[in-house]
């Protein structure tokens, strides 16, 4: 919503100004761990096979992402049955091979570096059918770019948060979008992707998730502050959902959530 | 107030008295000459002094009816005894011209008296920021808006000099006869008839303090971007005025925010101040007469914003002829048509302005259009010598339609209606009715949905000023505003459409105020000022009120160590005319003036503010869609206290003009938003929203060079603004860890120099510099991944700062026939904006690139060199 809205700003303002890349100096804090503990049970696959990856922050040109090795990382389900993540080593990806995933059961993540403990727990929520999938040429705020929306039903009974990520070739970085119902409730919903260099031929891969709420609010805040809204809130740090009991000051990045998926990969016409 | 009503406002007129009268001036003795009298009135007994005498007496009746009985007992009394006895008795004054005796009221013995007076043009038109100045002295004061004046003469028999730019300077006695000045113009308009412009020079002998002032003619002298005048953005050249700087909207006073200044134009409350985001205000310079800004020292009669009140004042029409004026610029267009009705006892102003469309969008092949426009106008009426009406308008609007996808209009509306009555010549009362409104409306056709958000005002004000001694003046009154608050309404304008239709819960509430204003001056050196203004707001129903668990509707997460929404348990309905809650506060206000000399004063001031409206916006400027939200029961009104200190001095024949002031003040109540605030659409503002504080402090140095070919100031301000917003309980963390922090509006060195040459009758030209710390904004300390995406990192807010904002513009003015007077007048006015094109930071942001994956950071910057011409005319 607050997107939309916005938009109207930025276009009339851009095609004024003139936007130019500088290089501005940055200084680089402390490093902190980054944990990165995104579980996705892709519908029609059994979801056994679950990576987490451990990293740190960098400086903010640099290219290269630290990764942390040699940690110990496990999740509990609600019958305490344990499922190990084990590093490939030297990459700091952390892979399980037999996770069971289950719509609504909490999970807990446990993660243990250097010596320090961190911790913190989520339930997997569930994603609604793509029902249909559509193409026009009418995309974008002056409706000439080739588009693709897909429809899905949401849910009246409960609040739901969605999140989608759209790859294409052509494109170096993946388009993230958030989504709630608190305006649609229980309405036919959809998504749409769009740019100006889509063309035939082009294919577009979509995965469509269900989040929960506070992923929801983390997301909105990483999307706002990765793509560079020059109109959007004050920048701030992003804090996730999980905790070093130990030391809460001393607490990492990243954030553990687990989510059922929808993928799908769409040809452009 | 305006033309009528100083022409109603019925000074004596000092035609009885002409000048060629007051050269002999002081008191006459008077022969020993016997008479026989009998007692009765003062009338009577002059008239007996007639009869045996050879003088004659001339008198204002007003001043001596009343004298009923003289005191006189019947017997024989010297001609001198006599007038001696009266004059002790019964406080007159006598002067001997040519035989014809004079009889005026004597003014207090101890103090001198005040001339109170008005400045006339030759159409009965008030001539504001006149010269009035006491003849062989540096005693002077500049006449206000209406034309009005009030000097204090250093002996009772001043001259005074009363001068105006293009018109023949009057010399005029005053002996404290409130007087009506009327001047003409200089139709022979020789060279060497030099009247001193001089309207900048410092009021040495008024405790009012803080106060920003541009006239007409300053604004479109002023080099602006675009050759497009602007009295809003001229003021930025000021100190302690800011902005968030190219292309912004709102502006930023002494480290206030832009939702703290309350802005009136004629009265009527101003909610959305600018045209396409910020690169125009509202105000069309052809209608605007002058602008006040109080910065500080804020007299009673304002209330309802903390930080600063614009009062901007629109033109009065000419009461005499029709005329016509406009101009031709590189963005908008302007017309402006005045004249008279009513056999001159009505006047009228209209003016438009608008841009052209597709502005700002230059995309071929595309159905779009971006443009505002404007009309304002101004109707006088003068029913009698005691009664006038004025009727003033606005409405604005700013239309966005982007391939018939997407398209917004957004603007104001204003009505006042004012009725001035004067009791007495010392008692005059001002009934005004004041409607204000903002709207905004989008309608997204490719989401099916519009969506319109409001705020509607109407108010009623009475204000009196009476005058009850040369002394001592008071201003009092009363204002009720009714506010409604229509946060926004969502409705899917099709069939298809996935959103619901919503609206957000209506606001309704009233604020009513009293107030009381004393202006006394105690000696020659020491004035004060002191008053009490008394706010209330309350909110009414319909509305229905969410009641959280535990009074929390925002709860701290300790385990994450953020901000969540408190858990609704309930909610409360309250009916139609329902109280939900209510605030009332008093406001005291001081301010005193200590007049070292004739040239040079301190002051000193205080004011306690409230403000009841709070706009929400998290942005480093306000936008469109912001919407202004009422106090109620879970957001406090703010409460400002400022406290400043002045010296002031006007040097080398008021040539040179200093004014020095510093300040402190600090804001409590200041709402902050958390982390991932979402302001837009949100029923339930209270749920993102922390109580702050904020302070802010700086020293403000101007330098004005009033007369001469060359004129003009350098304005300098050192200043720091920031904000706190600690956690409620010893274990939340609040915002930004509960530290201060630097407001978004934080300019530590703010230096403009703005000049004006004249050449000759021909050309003249203009200059202007600004340099200003660049705005505090948070860049990151690094970057991490998830899922791909590169986040930054951010550790403290507003730590860093964008390169500092700086431009030079330059100006010519060319006026093909300076000397015409009548029919067709031209002016072409070159500038350019931005000299050596210095890309000036808008904002510097920090993204992934596209292409590439790496990250970058990207600046925007608004305006490089812009040249333009402008055609402006009149008839």
């Amino acid at each position: 919503m607050k997107r939309f809205l916005f938009s109207i700003l930025i276009i009339s303002i851009l095609l004024m100004s003139c936007e130019d890349t500088i290089k501005a100096d940055l200084d680089t804090a402390d490093p902190r761990l980054v944990i990165d503990a995104g579980i996705t049970w892709v519908k029609g696959t059994s979801g056994s096979e679950q990576v987490i990856k451990l990293s740190t922050t960098t400086g903010y040109y640099d290219t290269e992402i630290p990764v942390v090795s040699g940690a110990t990382v496990y999740m509990t389900n609600g019958e305490e049955q344990v499922f190990d993540f084990v590093e490939t080593p030297g990459t700091g990806n952390y892979v399980c091979n037999n996770f069971i995933p289950v719509i609504g059961e909490e999970y807990r993540l446990t993660v243990i570096a250097d010596g320090i403990t961190y911790e913190a727990t989520e339930r997997m929520i569930s994603v609604p059918e793509i029902s249909s999938v559509e193409q026009n040429e009418e995309g974008g705020f002056l409706g000439d770019e080739k588009e693709v929306k897909f429809y899905y039903q949401d849910d009246p009974e409960a609040d739901n948060y969605y999140l989608t990520r759209f790859d294409v070739s052509f494109l170096a970085t993946s388009e993230y979008d958030v989504s709630d119902d608190s305006f649609t409730q229980g309405n036919r919903m959809f998504e749409n992707f769009s740019h100006e260099d889509m063309k035939t031929g082009d294919v577009v891969n979509i995965r469509f998730s269900g989040i929960s709420e506070r992923f929801y609010n983390y997301m909105s805040l990483v999307i706002d502050a990765s793509d560079g809204n020059s109109f959007s809130v004050p920048a701030a740090n992003i804090r996730g959902n999980i905790r070093n009991q130990a030391d809460e000051q001393d607490y990492p990045y990243g954030f553990f959530r687990l989510s059922q998926a929808e993928i799908i990969s769409v040809t452009i016409e | 107030m305006n033309l009528i009503s100083r022409q109603v406002i019925y000074f004596l007129i000092m035609a009885c008295c002409g000048i060629n009268l007051l050269t002999a001036q002081h008191s006459t003795r008077f022969p020993d000459t016997k008479i026989t009298l009998s007692p009765g009135s003062l009338k009577a007994v002059l008239q007996q002094v007639q009869e045996q005498t050879s003088y004659s007496f001339a008198y204002n009746n007003d001043d001596i009816d009343h004298i009923r009985q003289t005191g006189i007992t019947q017997g024989e009394y010297t001609l001198s005894g006599l007038l001696r006895l009266l004059q002790k008795k019964h406080h007159l004054y006598f002067q001997d011209k040519n035989g014809v005796i004079y009889v005026r009221k004597q003014q207090k013995r101890d103090t001198l008296p005040e001339i109170r007076g008005q400045v006339l043009d030759e159409n009965g038109d008030p001539l504001p920021q006149a010269n009035i100045i006491e003849k062989g002295t540096n005693n002077g004061v500049v006449s206000d808006f209406d034309g009005y004046f009030t000097l204090i003469p250093s002996r009772p028999d001043a001259v005074i000099s009363v001068s105006y730019l293009g018109y023949i300077t009057r010399n005029i006695l005053a002996d404290g006869s409130v007087l009506s000045v009327t001047l003409d113009p200089n139709t022979a308009l020789l060279d060497e008839v030099v009247v001193t412009r001089n309207r900048n020079i410092a009021e040495i002998k008024k405790p009012q303090m803080s106060v920003s002032r541009l006239s007409s003619e300053e604004i479109k002298r002023i080099p602006v971007v675009l050759g497009e005048s602007d009295p809003l953005k001229s003021l930025m050249q000021l100190p302690g005025i800011t902005n968030a700087g190219e292309a912004s909207s709102g502006f930023n006073v002494r480290g206030g925010a832009a939702d703290q200044n309350l802005i009136l134009l004629d009265g009527s409350p101003v909610f959305g101040d600018s045209h396409l985001f910020g690169f125009f205000s509202v105000f069309n310079p052809d209608v605007v007469q002058d602008m006040e800004l109080y910065k500080g020292g804020i007299p009673a009669r304002f209330g309802g914003r903390v930080s600063s009140v614009l009062d901007v004042h629109q033109k009065t029409g000419n009461s005499e002829e029709f005329h016509m004026n406009g101009g031709i610029g590189a963005i908008s267009s302007r017309l402006m048509a005045e004249g008279p009705f009513a056999n001159g006892k009505g006047s009228f102003i209209v003016a438009g302005r608008s841009s052209y469309a597709h502005l700002f969008l230059k995309l071929s092949d595309n159905d779009n259009s971006g443009y505002f426009y404007d009309l304002n106008t101004k109707i006088s009426y003068r029913l009698n010598d005691n009664n006038s009406i004025f009727l003033s308008g606005y409405f604005g609007r700013d239309v966005f339609d982007i391939s018939n996808s997407f398209s917004s209009s957004y603007g104001n509306a204003m009505f006042n209606l004012r009725w001035n009555h004067r009791f007495s010549e010392n008692l005059l009362s001002d009934l005004s009715v004041i409607y204000s409104d903002y709207r905004f409306g989008l309608d997204l056709s490719f989401f099916d949905f519009e969506w319109n958000s409001n705020i509607e005002t109407y108010s009623l004000k009475y204000d009196m000023k009476y005058y009850v001694s040369d002394r001592f003046t008071l201003q009092y009154g009363a204002n009720a505003i009714y506010y409604d608050f229509n946060p926004g309404t969502l409705s899917p304008n099709a069939e298809s459409s996935s959103f619901n239709y919503r609206q957000l819960d209506r606001k309704y509430a009233i604020e009513p105020s009293f107030y009381i204003d004393a202006e006394h001056t105690l000696s020659d050196k020491l004035a004060l000022t002191y008053g009490l203004r008394y706010s209330m707001f309350q909110r009414y129903g319909k509305e229905e009120i969410s009641i959280y668990e535990n009074g929390l509707p925002l709860v701290y997460n300790p385990d994450f160590g953020i901000y969540e929404e408190g858990k609704q348990t309930g909610s409360r309905t309250y009916g139609s005319g329902d109280k939900i809650s209510g605030f009332d506060n008093l406001e005291p206000r001081a301010g005193l003036s200590y007049a070292i000399n004739d040239n040079s004063s301190v002051k000193a001031s205080y004011n306690r503010m409230s403000q009841y409206l709070h706009l929400l916006s998290n942005t480093q400027s306000p936008t469109p869609v912001n919407v202004w939200t009422p106090s109620g029961p879970y957001i406090k009104p703010q409460i400002l206290d400022q406290v400043a200190l002045g010296y002031f001095r006007n040097f080398k024949d008021n040539a040179y003009t200093i004014e020095t002031e510093v300040f402190y003040k600090k804001v409590k109540n200041r709402i902050d938003y958390i982390d991932n605030a979402d302001l837009i659409g949100n029923n339930n503002i209270e749920r993102e929203i922390l109580n702050g504080k904020a302070r802010s402090y700086g020293l403000e140095f101007l330098l004005r060079k009033n007369t001469g070919k060359l004129t003009g100031w350098i304005a300098y301000t050192l200043s720091r603004a920031e904000q706190q917003t600690p956690g409620r309980t010893p274990e939340e963390t609040g915002i930004n860890n509960g530290d201060w922090y630097l407001s978004a509006y934080d300019k530590l060195h703010n230096l403009t120099i703005t000049g004006g040459y004249e050449l000759n009758k021909k050309w003249s030209f203009g200059a202007n510099f600004t340099y200003q710390t660049g705005q505090p904004v948070t860049f990151p300390k690094g970057r991490y991944e998830i899922d791909g995406i590169s986040v930054p990192n951010y550790v403290s807010r507003n730590e860093d700062r964008l390169p500092a904002y700086h431009h030079l513009d330059v100006s010519a003015t060319y006026v093909p026939k300076p000397y015409k007077k009548k029919g067709w007048q031209g002016e072409w006015v070159f500038g350019i904006y931005n000299l050596y094109s210095r890309k000036n930071a808008a904002s510097i942001s920090f993204r992934s690139n596209e292409d590439t994956g790496a990250n970058e950071a990207i600046r925007l910057s608004i305006f490089g060199i812009i040249p333009s011409v402008t055609y402006n005319f009149k008839f």
